[in-house]
């Protein structure tokens, strides 16, 4: 790999131990995929913040690099931690709580500027502009929706790209790389709603795990709907980008350059089927609502709570309802207040998606997440039931399910 | 003597270790014991030459392989039928010689009779019995 006389100093130490651990791991893992150089991003994005997912070996580590004076180099935000507030399911053990802390601290400390799994809601990217992030939903959302350039990162290697301010020129920083190679035609036969869109994301990606589908039938859903789309499909399929006809930029163009090896045809039967298999669990006790994965835009909680304020529901003390957002959302505290009457909590810069929630006693979630759907029974070691975000509020307001 | 044709990604050019084998995907998360090296039903993977299918749970993944390391419990080699970018980074990270096999059709269960052994990479072959 080609490197320029300032990346061959850095290699060689020149800026201390962590910054030549960082170029030695990307310029290793640039050469194994066929990288020629480097190239600069504007934005790094971390993903294994929770402590649930990383555990005592990457507090560690993040611990080694923040304590040898490891800044970032580029904007640079990370994904939500776990759910650290005390809440009516109950806390998190104490040193769960404190390692969680440590390693939030420590990446402020290096220079993180936000918790959320939406980064593109703290600094929108250009189109064309390269960033290295690791969180999968926003790099479909940066590649499919804006224009913006992303591999998906893993592991501590967006860490280390936030670090240089670059990443290697491989996969989809490539022309190359951004080719569909597999072609879906949505027949949705019913108005989008997110319950839907959810199942589609999943379905879609179960079709195309490991190469860009080029998406037909989907041109006029809004930009809300396409988003949980890509989170869903995030789940199930390893693809940094989806092809939405006419909604992503440069569609006709990445078409016309598409080798497309797979064809499919989905229409709405195939999903209500899932949806029928998925209304069969009987939940009864520990049930917590959760809507925001991924966290909520700013428009969408201002909606979500003007439907809870004109409600009118009364807590009934038995279930709460989550909304996850960045922790750059701020409310003022009089509606913090009054949410929290009415059982329902603002979840900032936290997921409970990574969070142990079986250990609150939590045993099932109601979300209107495919995301969550498929993560949660593993990582949270709950069940899961998936129902559209109206179906949800109806039922929360309502005292929930009985 | 049996030979099995690798492919180096990254590290030594030749490394010689116990060979442990994991016929399925090895897990990060939950397989190993970082204190003491120690995975059910493969052993104990410290300073071993370790093969595996491939290597999933990739967000712990790169940080128990540096944990290892730091305690000088790390495998010595990995090798590997798939390689992606997150194992690239843990093996750096942990300074863990990666191996990919050019035929990704190995069967596994044939290694698995020689775990224990001594067994070398050395350049693109590794190597299992005597010479």
């Amino acid at each position: 790999m080609y490197l320029t006389k300032e990346e061959e100093a850095i290699l060689n130490g020149e800026l201390g131990y962590p910054y030549a651990l960082a170029m030695k791991v990307l310029t290793t893992v640039g050469a194994s995929l066929g990288a020629e150089k480097l190239i600069p991003v504007e934005h790094a994005h971390v993903s294994g913040i929770s402590y649930f997912n990383i555990g005592d070996a990457g507090l560690e580590f993040i611990e080694s690099l923040a304590t040898s004076s490891a800044r970032f180099h580029v904007f640079t935000t990370a994904n939500p931690y776990a759910v650290i507030i005390d809440s009516m399911y109950g806390s998190l053990p104490e040193d769960v709580r404190s390692k969680q802390l440590k390693i939030i601290n420590y990446l402020k400390g290096m220079g993180a500027r936000a918790f959320t799994c939406a980064p593109y809601y703290v600094r929108r990217p250009s189109y064309g502009e390269h960033l290295a992030w690791a969180e999968s939903n926003a790099v479909l959302y940066a590649n499919s929706l804006v224009g913006a350039w992303s591999n998906r990162e893993g592991g501590p290697l967006a860490l280390f790209e936030g670090l240089l301010g670059k990443t290697y020129a491989a996969g989809v920083h490539l022309r190359e790389g951004r080719k569909p190679k597999c072609l879906v035609r949505v027949k949705t036969g019913e108005s989008a709603s997110f319950l839907h869109i959810s199942l589609l994301g999943l379905k879609v990606g179960e079709l195309c795990p490991d190469s860009i589908p080029f998406v037909e039938g989907l041109e006029n859903v809004s930009e809300e709907l396409a988003r949980i789309f890509l989170a869903s499909f995030g789940s199930t399929s390893n693809a940094p980008m989806v092809v939405f006809n006419r909604l992503t930029p440069d569609s006709q163009e990445l078409l016309e350059s598409s080798d497309i090896k797979d064809r499919f045809s989905i229409d709405s039967s195939d999903l209500r089927d899932v949806l029928l298999d998925l209304r069969d669990s009987s939940e009864s006790g520990g049930i917590l609502y959760f809507i925001g994965c991924p966290h909520l835009s700013l428009d969408e909680l201002t909606y979500l709570l003007r439907r809870l304020q004109v409600g009118g529901r009364r807590n009934s003390g038995k279930v709460e309802l989550w909304l996850g957002v960045g922790d750059t959302v701020s409310l003022d505290k009089e509606t913090v207040d009054y949410l929290s009457e009415v059982g329902v909590r603002i979840i900032r810069g936290m997921c409970p998606v990574t969070t142990k929630l079986s250990l609150l006693g939590v045993k099932y979630v109601i979300t209107d997440s495919g995301k969550a759907l498929h993560y949660m029974p593993k990582l949270a070691g709950v069940k899961v039931v998936i129902k559209d975000r109206e179906e949800i509020l109806k039922e929360f307001l309502g005292g929930g399910v009985r | 003597m049996r030979v099995y044709e690798v492919c180096r990604i990254y590290g030594s050019e030749n490394v010689c270790g116990e060979l442990r084998v994991s016929t399925r995907p090895f897990s990060f998360l939950g397989d190993v014991v970082i204190e003491s090296a120690e995975v059910k039903g493969v052993g104990n993977i410290a300073q071993s030459v370790l093969v595996a299918p491939a290597l999933v749970g990739s967000t712990v993944g790169p940080y128990v392989l540096y944990a290892l390391s730091k305690r000088g419990l790390a495998p010595k080699a990995l090798i590997t039928k798939s390689v992606d970018p997150t194992l690239v980074a843990g093996c750096v990270l942990a300074d863990v010689s990666l191996y990919k096999f050019v035929d990704s059709a190995i069967d596994l269960n044939e290694l698995k009779v020689f775990e224990g052994l001594k067994v070398c990479v050395e350049g693109n072959a590794l190597k299992i019995g005597l010479t």
